[in-house]
């Protein structure tokens, strides 16, 4: 059995945990390549006007996966308990996936309670449809989370140790499949990093942290990631010398939390980039090379 | 602050009931109702509205800043569904940074229980009790139930009235004197009287009207100024319109469970806020033998953009014609206005194909055409 992943929305934020689950159950796992023109091509062509573009990549990774998998595995994500919630576009994903590819076999379930169980639930029905036994689906999950825990751990230390090195930090907030898509995003590290700037991820601090800090910045936000951003920006924003915040055509939450950071937070300087599939590389440079020219000259003025 | 002058977004007519709630919850206090919306309201909304937020959070802002210069200082949110739960915040946060002073009651969705609500309302009044409270909403409830009821006829009819604008002067009577009603009783006696009045509107119905079912976004669909009054210029080609969408079906009739019942098939879980809804009242209007549908949102909402696959799914397998409308704060109405006509120019052809008997071609499959929708053949 050859389970398909699609690399794209919240592989970035589970694929250890994803991986080591089929792994475990002793199926072969296939990952769709990178992002590259291809996909970014085949997904704008599937896609309906008005569709934002982590569902247009979407699209094209699901569309790469067909023929080499027997199963692309699509989880219907909704929220993890009261003011948790993913994206809508979260919710539909399974839906979607369905009916734009009718001639794959869409693997899925849902997790729209809060808690390990939760999550278990969600991969206990996953390991019954592939035909596996409860206990066995169980340690599967068990092995995944450890792995995804692990991974999660050591990227934040990994992190909190490259924040005490020298260099200006940046802080890169947005949600996790812009910040790790290399095709999205990878034209903003190779400039930054080029400057002498030092990229440091918002979700590469403690979640429980940054949730906590973003009721100061935007309370009763109940979208679980874009608190995380929030939170990241409020609680780490003195510790930087500026703020990149990522977000993607069109994002709804986006539009509404990036409006909210930028209103309550003055104190920082904060760029906002707004992404789409035809971006060119041109013009976020000069964008990007302008605004670290202000932080080099903000450090002289302010001695 | 001195006197209360209270504030709420609108949306379609049902001003006149929110006006009644609040003036039975708080009498010692002004009810300011926003102006009609104008091209200026909603270049007041865009200019102080993030990038890419939908309409609705335009038209309400907009609302909130001329009320706000006719005095009002109490604004009403509340917040459900999918983005609209947060429009409360952002919106007073961009209210505030323009420099306006006000209370801001955001009934959220995590405060949507009788405790937390009463705690709110009492804010303003503390003399409040829960039995005005509830009067007053029970009051709005009634008002609301018998709106809907009367534009679910009006929408029904008034594509065949005899004489051009019967239907629209009975129902601006209607309003006046619902606007008047300050208690159950003289509510019933309204009902009853503009019932009376609804249906003594001749009418020449043929016995086969083309019939429209209208589905989609829940403030594009009860907001006529924000989808260039579409049920009127339905109207104009003799369409019979259906549209379930309503305050009423909001807050009494939908069930997720039910929805998902209905569009099995199609949607496995729900994709937010009324994305099931569209689906599974699409299929019903399909089954119904309507002879076409109209999806709106406005642009860029994602509940609805979620059940687009589904519903283009849908009307290749029931082989009905559907039109795909989609709402800036920005569009022009002389395109809206070419496609609809189009649109009814198609079903009316289509019609008189299906009564000739005329087999020879499908215009099943020109109707199907209509739509630009795209499915992966991999």
């Amino acid at each position: 059995m050859t389970i398909g992943i699609p690399r794209a929305f919240l592989y970035y934020r589970y694929h250890h945990l994803w991986e080591a689950f089929f792994r475990a159950l002793d199926c072969d796992v296939v990952v769709s390549p990178k992002t590259n023109r291809a996909i970014v091509e085949e997904g704008s062509r599937l896609a309906l006007d008005e569709t934002c573009l982590p569902l247009k990549l979407f699209l094209g990774h699901v569309a790469s996966l067909a023929g080499r998998c027997d199963a692309v595995f699509v989880p219907r994500l909704m929220s993890r308990g009261r003011e948790s919630e993913y994206c809508v576009r979260a919710f539909g994903l399974f839906d979607t996936a369905q009916s734009m590819f009718p001639s794959l076999t869409i693997l899925g379930a849902s997790l729209d309670r809060a808690g390990e169980k939760a999550e278990e639930q969600l991969f206990l029905t996953v390991g019954k449809a592939l035909g596996k036994r409860k206990t066995r689906s169980r340690d599967a999950y068990r092995a995944g989370r450890w792995a995804q825990d692990t991974h999660d751990v050591g990227a934040m230390t990994a992190q909190l140790r490259r924040m005490d090195e020298a260099g200006k930090k940046i802080l890169l907030a947005g949600q996790p499949y812009l910040l790790h898509d290399g095709y999205v995003s990878g034209a903003i590290l190779r400039t930054v990093e080029g400057l002498g700037g030092k990229i440091l991820y918002s979700d590469r601090f403690d979640r429980t942290v940054c949730q906590k800090a973003a009721q100061a910045l935007t309370p009763d936000c109940y979208w679980l990631l874009n608190k995380e951003i929030s939170g990241a920006v409020e609680r780490y924003r003195s510790q930087m010398d500026g703020v990149i915040l990522l977000a993607a055509f069109p994002c709804g939450n986006d539009a509404l939390m990036s409006e909210m950071i930028v209103r309550r937070t003055g104190d920082v300087p904060m760029i906002r980039l707004l992404l789409d599939e035809q971006q060119g590389e041109a013009g976020l440079q000069t964008r990007l090379e302008s605004f670290m020219d202000m932080l080099a000259g903000r450090r002289v003025v302010n001695g | 602050m001195g006197k209360l002058k209270l504030c709420f977004p609108r949306l379609g007519d049902y001003h006149v009931a929110f006006h009644s709630i609040l003036k039975v919850i708080y009498p010692q206090a002004e009810v300011v109702t926003p102006p009609p919306m104008t091209k200026e309201t909603v270049a007041l909304g865009t200019r102080n509205s993030p990038d890419s937020i939908c309409a609705p959070f335009k038209y309400n802002l907009g609302n909130y800043i001329q009320a706000l210069e006719q005095g009002a200082n109490v604004l009403f949110q509340t917040g459900t569904g999918c983005r609209f739960g947060y429009y409360g915040p952002v919106q007073e946060q961009i209210l505030r940074d323009l420099g306006y002073d006000f209370r801001f009651i955001w009934i959220s969705r995590y405060k949507i229980n009788p405790g937390k609500i009463m705690r709110d309302l009492k804010s303003l009044d503390p003399t409040l009790t829960p039995g005005r409270a509830i009067r007053g909403g029970l009051l709005g409830l009634g008002e609301i139930l018998l709106m809907d009821r009367m534009d679910y006829y009006l929408r029904e009819h008034i594509g065949f009235e005899v004489e051009e604008g019967a239907f629209e002067r009975a129902k601006e009577a209607f309003l006046t004197d619902l606007a008047a009603v300050s208690n159950w009783r003289e509510l019933l006696t309204a009902a009853r009287k503009h019932r009376r009045a609804y249906r003594a509107v001749p009418t020449n119905m043929p016995k086969h009207p083309l019939r429209v079912g209208v589905i989609g976004e829940l403030y594009t669909l009860m907001e006529p100024f924000s989808n260039f009054y579409l049920e009127k210029q339905l109207a104009r080609y003799h369409i019979v319109v259906s549209r379930r969408m309503s305050v009423t079906f909001l807050l009494l009739t939908r069930s997720d469970r039910r929805a998902l019942r209905q569009s099995r098939g199609y949607l496995k879980y729900t994709v937010g806020a009324n994305g099931v809804d569209s689906v599974a009242q699409a299929r019903g209007y399909a089954k119904r033998g309507y002879d076409g549908l109209i999806h709106m949102k406005s642009s860029g909402c994602t509940p609805e953009i979620n059940a687009e696959p589904m519903l283009l799914r849908l009307v290749k397998d029931y082989q009905i014609p559907l039109l795909r409308l989609s709402f800036d704060a920005q569009n022009g109405d002389t395109g809206m206005q070419t496609r609809i006509e189009a649109f009814a120019d198609m079903l009316q052809m289509k019609k008189d194909d299906k009564s000739n008997g005329d087999k020879t071609h499908s215009w099943g499959r020109r109707g199907v055409d209509f739509y630009e929708g795209r499915t992966a053949q991999s």
